[in-house]
């Protein structure tokens, strides 16, 4: 077989030029710890990537919204536990109120404190978050949802809108409760009330020196009502917690099969780059030790 | 004696001539297309002597050069075929590192858009949220925008490329043209072939053939025609045709390739050019340029459309429907040059879930309207209502997700490009972080009173009627009745009737059975339809009602809807994500990047081997042709010493003859 000089010459450049480019790509895999640089490196490994990056930002997302969502919750049941202990200590008053030694004098002190708790009460009602967003207003959350007349008459202003946020792929929790839980108790003495108008009655009927036979059992109504909130708040908070994991444990292993498409087997590159860089000097020798072969050399 | 010397003087001449063609091999080693030289040799006729012949000498036959016609041939066929995978895979490699690339491709700015709308969704009434929101929508169409400037970039790069290379293409002609002028000049001059220039000649042709298919048929007189791509004359013995670049009678923006033929007929030839680096380009062009641009705008479109469907149907911090959030240029519908005055038409999207990556044709043949796609070919069936203008539907259950208004006549075509122009024409309308309808336009909601443990779901406005807005009074009571029944009363003034309907928005009338947990849709006047469940079990008497939900600004149903449909499978005839939808058009670039890569890469194995064998037979090898000039070197000492030795014989003869 000839062989014409100028293809000895382009042959090993080729050789060389094919090694390098070899090489500059091994290194751009280990510079960066991918495999796939492009995606036509493996098609359908990339989109299957993008689908799993996708799925963790959705994951990060509802990481975020439960973070948003406890966050809420536990302003709720701060503002429920303080109303609680309110609503305890209105209790205590009572049966001293109801109480007959206690008199007209011990009486009007219970009032005074009584009125102070109602207004207490009003403002854990009307509590803000850090967005100045009333909680216990449902959907108008810019509107202040309780209100009173100073007379007795007590007005909820808000609706029965309850905010929901997305914490899984088919998992929506309820990030608050709507004021009206806080009406339309069923009254002892027939009809409806309200916390408000309970403390008021009571303050007005001990102001007058007279017990309130009622208050008792609508205020252990308003407490059970506000029990029962407070269990769904805490409900709400476990489950949270609970998606909150499972949330966790699904990215992890979505992470790991990622990273078994996405990430460079580290031992394979190198020893690779070391093979190709091995490759690429013997070449280059060879070219130096051939390109010197010349019969030319020898005619003197 | 004389004939010592002859035969010594023609040896002296011919293995001159040797050393001389060993030297001319020498100095074109490094000669692009260069074929070995080789002096071929006849022993001198002899002369007739009563004893029989007697030779004398040595003369010249020809000179001729080493050249394969049949490996020529092949190393021009594996040129065309790897120029053309080569600048294939260059160019689809450049929208293969874009698409996917975090920093310019679409996935990443959705999940961020999606994000942000979540965050609304997390706090409705937050402005800072709304803020980001829109300034990521903003990011979104900007990235849509430049996206699409990227590939018109590419476009407009690959129409250059059409006029360089037809403009090479045409310098080569013109060259091979005189070539062969020259070639059939100095053949009939000399009698023998004028190599260096046969040489020329073809490596004009090797170089034509990086730039397409190349056939040859030589003729008698020594010329050469030149056909390319499928067999388009480009040389025909002294003359040449011209190649030229033209815009596309019905879409300027698309360049095609026509011929000059001799008598001025300009024939498009942009579907012949095959192979090389011009036949790669118009493949680029069709499979991924024009695919990804359209994919790129159907994403778009997709994203725009659904997220305006779902943002009219919300309600702003303002108390006002939410309107369209993102805007769409009209989808190309582009006119023929040659269409007759007043015609026209104009494409509207129905449905993008439905749409196609694919171009359009519409014609009028004698009043009668006809759809092709261009892509596959193939007939579009239409239905046809008859205007002007008509208005033209593709007849089920083919869907292509759009339809078209049209007036025109006879002869009168359109290109239909309904996805084009969507990345580029994506624009956002929602400027003001207030008017992001977040919050649902209806509340649903029970009357303290009820006896029973009957719940009504949130509940969704899901359609609007014409010109709707927010009712502000009265509510809708819903009420459960003995016997199961659902009635309902109220409801603002204006049509249509407060009823129950159903979900195609077929009237059910104003009562209902009470099923619990079934979707119930109810037609409130001058708003549209609202849809939600009822659960549990209601006593006779119970009420639920509908109202406006003025300064309902902490309601974020509406906001986790848009956020919902991140992942929702909208496209493709609801299979696939927005995300998917993109993923599809990485995962098909990447396919045909890699697959060009391949075929590039055997290709020129391929190639290289033809090059070897060719260079077998025509290359020059040094070390060859040093033995060759040591071995004429020795022939001619030779000679020179018969020369030699005749004149010391005549030296002899004369001292001889003086004595």
């Amino acid at each position: 077989m000839r062989i014409s000089t100028s293809q000895i010459f382009q042959q090993s450049v080729d050789a060389m030029l094919d090694k390098q480019r070899e090489l500059s790509k091994t290194e751009l895999q280990v510079a960066s710890g991918k495999r796939i640089l492009n995606p036509s490196d493996d098609p359908s490994a990339s989109v299957r990537i993008l689908d799993m990056q996708e799925a963790q930002q959705r994951l990060l997302q509802y990481q975020r919204n439960a973070d948003a969502a406890t966050a809420r919750l536990d302003q709720e049941e701060a503002a429920l536990d303080s109303m609680e202990s309110l609503l305890q200590r209105v209790r205590e008053l009572t049966v001293q109120g109801n109480n007959d030694p206690t008199g007209a004098e011990g009486r009007a002190a219970i009032a005074a404190e009584v009125r102070q708790l109602m207004d207490s009460f009003l403002q854990l009602a009307n509590t803000q978050d850090a967005n100045g967003e009333y909680v216990f207003a449902g959907f108008q959350s810019q509107t202040r949802p309780f209100s009173h007349d100073g007379v007795g008459n007590f007005s909820y202003n808000g609706d029965d809108g309850q905010r929901m946020l997305k914490i899984g792929d088919s998992r929506e929790v309820a990030i608050g409760d709507p004021g009206s839980i806080f009406m339309d108790l069923a009254a002892a003495g027939g009809g409806n009330t309200n916390v408000g108008e309970v403390l008021f009655r009571l303050a007005t009927n001990l102001e007058a020196g007279n017990g309130d036979p009622n208050a008792l059992s609508d205020i252990d109504t308003a407490l059970t009502g506000l029990l029962s909130t407070r269990a769904k708040v805490g409900a709400r908070m476990n489950a949270i917690d609970d998606q909150k994991n499972a949330n966790d444990a699904f990215d992890l292993a979505v992470s790991k099969v990622r990273s078994s498409l996405e990430d460079l087997d580290y031992a394979e590159a190198i020893s690779r780059f070391n093979q190709q860089l091995t490759a690429l000097q013997a070449s280059q020798q060879s070219f130096i030790k051939i390109q010197d072969l010349s019969l030319f050399n020898f005619l003197r | 004696m004389a004939s010592i010397i002859n035969s010594g003087i023609s040896a002296l001449n011919a293995f001159k001539r040797q050393m001389e063609t060993t030297g001319h091999n020498i100095a074109n080693v490094n000669t692009e297309g260069y074929s070995r030289q080789r002096v071929q040799f006849n022993a001198r006729a002899p002369e007739a002597a009563p004893q029989g012949y007697i030779g004398s000498g040595v003369e010249i036959a020809s000179i001729t050069r080493s050249y394969d016609n049949y490996l020529a041939t092949r190393v021009r066929d594996y040129t065309s075929s790897f120029e053309e995978f080569n600048v294939y895979e260059q160019r689809a490699s450049q929208v293969d590192n874009v698409i996917a690339d975090a920093s310019a491709g679409i996935d990443n700015m959705l999940q961020q858009f999606f994000a942000s709308v979540n965050d609304v969704a997390d706090d409705p009434t937050s402005i800072p949220a709304r803020s980001v929101m829109i300034n990521r929508a903003n990011q979104l169409s900007d990235r849509f925008q430049s996206m699409d400037g990227w590939f018109e970039g590419l476009r407009e790069q690959l129409n250059k490329d059409f006029e360089r290379q037809t403009n090479e293409i045409n310098s080569i002609a013109r060259s091979l043209a005189d070539a062969n002028n020259r070639v059939r000049t100095l053949t009939g001059s000399t009698g023998g072939a004028p190599n260096d220039i046969l040489d020329e000649r073809d490596r004009l042709i090797d170089e034509l053939s990086h730039y397409t298919n190349v056939s040859t048929l030589e003729q008698n007189d020594g010329t050469m025609n030149v056909f390319i791509g499928t067999g388009q004359a480009l040389v025909v013995g002294t003359t040449y045709n011209t190649l030229g670049v033209t815009n596309n009678p019905l879409a300027p923006d698309q360049k095609e390739l026509i011929i000059q033929q001799p008598g001025g007929l300009a024939v498009n030839i942009t579907n012949q050019v095959t192979g090389g680096s011009l036949g790669g380009l118009v493949r680029f062009r069709d499979e991924v340029l024009d695919e990804s641009q359209n994919a790129l705008g159907r994403v778009a479109i997709g994203v725009a459309s659904f997220f305006n469907a779902e943002h009219q149907t919300g309600m702003d911090l303002d108390g006002q429907l939410g309107g369209n959030f993102f805007s769409l240029a009209a989808p190309e519908a582009l006119s023929s040059q040659g269409n007759s005055v007043g015609s026209s038409a104009a494409i509207t999207i129905e449905d993008a879930a439905q749409l196609t990556t694919h171009n359009y044709r519409l014609d009028n043949n004698a009043g009668v309207w006809s759809m092709i796609d261009l892509n596959t070919g193939g007939n579009v069936p239409v239905n046809v209502t008859a205007g002007p203008p008509d208005s033209i539907t593709v007849a089920p259950p083919a869907d292509v997700g759009f339809s078209v208004l049209a007036s025109g006549q006879n002869n009168d075509s359109f290109l239909l490009r309904p996805t084009r122009n969507g990345a580029s024409g994506i624009g956002l309308l929602v400027t003001n972080e207030r008017d992001i309808a977040a919050a649902d336009a209806i509340s649903s909601s029970m009357a303290a009173t009820n006896a029973g443990t009957g719940s009504i779901s949130a509940g969704a406005l899901t359609s609007l009627v014409g010109g709707a807005t927010v009712p502000t009074s009265p509510a809708v009571t819903i009420q459960y009745l003995a016997g199961n029944q659902l009635t309902i009363t109220g409801g603002p003034a204006g049509p249509p009737p407060t009823q129950f309907v159903q979900a195609d928005g077929t009237p059910i009338g104003p009562s209902d059975t009470f099923v619990p947990g079934q979707t119930y849709r109810v037609a409130i006047p001058s708003l549209g339809t609202f849809e939600f469940s009822m659960t549990g079990a209601p006593v006779a008497g119970d009420t639920f009602s509908l109202s406006d939900n003025t300064g309902g600004v902490g309601d974020n149903r509406n906001a986790r809807r848009l956020a919902d449909l991140q992942t929702g499978n909208l496209m493709l005839g609801g299979t696939a994500s927005f995300a998917d939808t993109y993923g599809s058009l990485i995962a098909d670039v990447g396919t045909k990047t890699h697959q060009a890569g391949s075929n590039a890469g055997m290709q020129q194995s391929l190639l290289s081997q033809a090059e070897s064998a060719k260079s077998e037979v025509s290359g020059v090898n040094l070390d060859e042709e040093a033995a060759d000039l040591v071995r004429f070197q020795q022939a001619y000492q030779a000679a020179a010493q018969v020369i030699n030795v005749a004149n010391s014989l005549f030296d002899s003869l004369l001292s001889a003859v003086r004595r």
